[in-house]
């Protein structure tokens, strides 16, 4: 028994395996398809020709993130829609997507969004982290803050300015998207946060899946904690809660969140009998973008 | 087929991986030493396994009735967590005529972190009731190298208390109790023993979101768990 035990105090001393990088659902391919993606999306806009739009205006783009870790730099790929040469003037919707495969299957998503108070209203522009798609590297939790980071540096570049700037996070991107509110690294930051089914904390997706307190450090060195980050921002917020989301309980995320937000103005919108990523189909495209815009023209 | 786990079931797996220790006691001033390979059931590449996790156990026959051990999860440690139990296991009562028993066992779980020094320590209570189908275990003979085959059938429940309150973000602990239902098979001689174990976990968590190469044709909550353990038993001296 003895020797059981020196042999596992050795194996723990020694042992370096994580979870992390089992978090991220992240799919690497060799081209985007965008339309012609054939791949599973949660919902598409074929019946919907008005969310169609020349893609003239759609911009594929290759931003350089920069790891502050290992100071590589890392190729992400990211896309905009709408004009350069009114986008200094125009509002700007940055994308933060979720925990799945790549742009394309996010791509449906966009679109719509670039739909908000008509067509091509609003400029959008979504990445893909690290390790998604076609961006470099692996995906980690500093690699979400850095590439998003990335997105904001080239907005600023672009002429985009902090009041026409709104930063929108879908599940994962929930932590990126309010903790560069919470502490931004770019000095263009903001004016508004979108989250729809945002996740409390890392810690308490571990617990929820183990059904006991756990503590994070038991499986992940991932300390995302959107429920603290929330707490010190002061930018308008919209909450988008599908009512019977079975992967992330409104009760113990997206509710919690929207409890600790401390800032000037707050709406929720609560939408039943839709699940994580059943949202916008559940309540109605159009219900959606509508909801969208009269949140950014406010 | 791309395998893809998700976090979240990797931690349910982490966090209950692991059959009934001891069901029936060893004779007193018995040894042995066992170990233990699987986990929950998964489809890869077309086949149905358990994801083989490990544990090693060490039990000592303290008494008649009653069997004390301990355990180690090789691959907690690997992932850099030191998960170890304490328990025994008692017969509560022997029917004679049926050979039906019925034994608890109430088990200390202690987990540690090395990366942030995190401890927990969970009470745990596995209650089974066993028929000795072939041989008799109570009549046994005890000397080594005795080639007479027992066999024995168990159904029962492991009992997982939380302790905590609260958990992450302040929140209510929802789940002071956990329940898994399991049902096993033990035989083997003296000296060698093996038992096979399905375990039922997580029975309320959802399995839909959480993995896409997942087994379970029965429902889609929790995860059905398959365990194999070898024993050598070391007679009394």
């Amino acid at each position: 028994m003895r020797t059981i035990l020196l042999i596992s105090i050795v194996l723990l001393l020694q042992s370096c395996l994580r979870l992390d990088s089992n978090m991220y659902n992240n799919q690497k391919i060799t081209a985007y398809h965008w339309d012609d993606y054939q791949g599973h999306v949660d919902f598409n806009l074929d019946t919907v020709p008005a969310c169609n739009f020349s893609f003239a205006l759609m911009h594929e783009l290759t931003l350089l993130s920069k790891d502050t870790v290992d100071n590589k730099e890392y190729k992400i790929s990211a896309v905009y829609i709408g004009d350069y040469a009114t986008i200094q003037q125009d509002t700007v919707i940055l994308y933060c997507h979720g925990n799945r495969d790549h742009m394309d299957f996010y791509w449906p998503r966009a679109k719509l969004l670039a739909n908000v108070g008509g067509k091509n209203r609003f400029g959008v522009m979504m990445i893909d982290y690290r390790g998604f798609g076609l961006s470099e590297g692996d995906p980690s939790e500093e690699g979400l803050y850095e590439d998003v980071t990335a997105a904001l540096e080239w907005l600023k570049a672009k002429g985009v300015i902090s009041n026409h700037l709104v930063i929108y996070g879908f599940s994962l991107g929930s932590a990126p998207a309010t903790k560069l509110l919470a502490q931004p690294r770019s000095t263009l930051i903001p004016s508004k946060l979108i989250l729809e089914n945002p996740f409390s904390s890392a810690e308490l997706m571990v617990q929820d899946a183990a059904q006991l307190a756990l503590p994070g450090s038991f499986f992940t060195n991932v300390k995302v904690n959107v429920t603290e980050a929330i707490k010190t921002v002061q930018q308008p917020f919209m909450l988008l809660q599908s009512g019977d989301d079975k992967f992330l309980k409104p009760a113990s995320h997206g509710e919690v969140v929207y409890k600790n937000y401390q800032g000037s103005y707050s709406e929720k919108h609560l939408v039943p009998n839709a699940d994580h990523s059943s949202l916008q189909t559940t309540w109605g495209l159009f219900n959606y973008i509508k909801a969208v815009e009269v949140f950014l023209v406010k | 087929m791309r395998i893809f786990y998700c976090f979240a079931f990797l931690v349910l797996l982490l966090a209950s991986c692991a059959p009934s220790r001891y069901v029936v006691p060893l004779k007193k001033k018995e040894q042995s030493l066992s170990m233990n390979l699987g986990g929950p059931l998964i489809n890869f590449h077309n086949l149905v396994i358990p994801v083989p996790f490990t544990s090693i156990n060490y039990a000592y026959g303290l008494k008649k009735n009653t069997t004390v051990f301990g355990a180690v999860h090789p691959t907690a440690l690997a992932y850099g967590v030191g998960q170890m139990e304490l328990g025994l296991v008692h017969r509560v009562h022997y029917f004679e005529g049926s050979k039906i028993g019925i034994s608890a066992s109430p088990v200390l779980n202690v987990m540690f972190d090395r990366w942030d020094w995190n401890l927990r320590v969970y009470p745990q209570v596995d209650v089974n009731v066993y028929w000795n189908f072939l041989g008799d275990l109570a009549r046994h003979c005890d000397c080594p190298g005795d080639k007479k085959t027992t066999a024995y059938v168990y159904l029962g429940f492991t009992n997982w208390f939380e302790l905590n309150r609260t958990r992450a973000n302040n929140q209510a602990q929802p789940n002071n109790w956990l329940l898994a239902p399991q049902v096993g098979i033990n035989m083997g001689t003296a000296s060698w023993k093996y038992s096979l174990e399905l375990k039922y976990m997580g029975l309320l968590t959802n399995n839909n979101d959480v993995v896409v190469s997942y087994f379970n044709p029965i429902s889609s909550t929790g995860a059905i768990g398959a365990y194999f353990t070898v024993y050598k038993i070391f007679a009394a001296k």
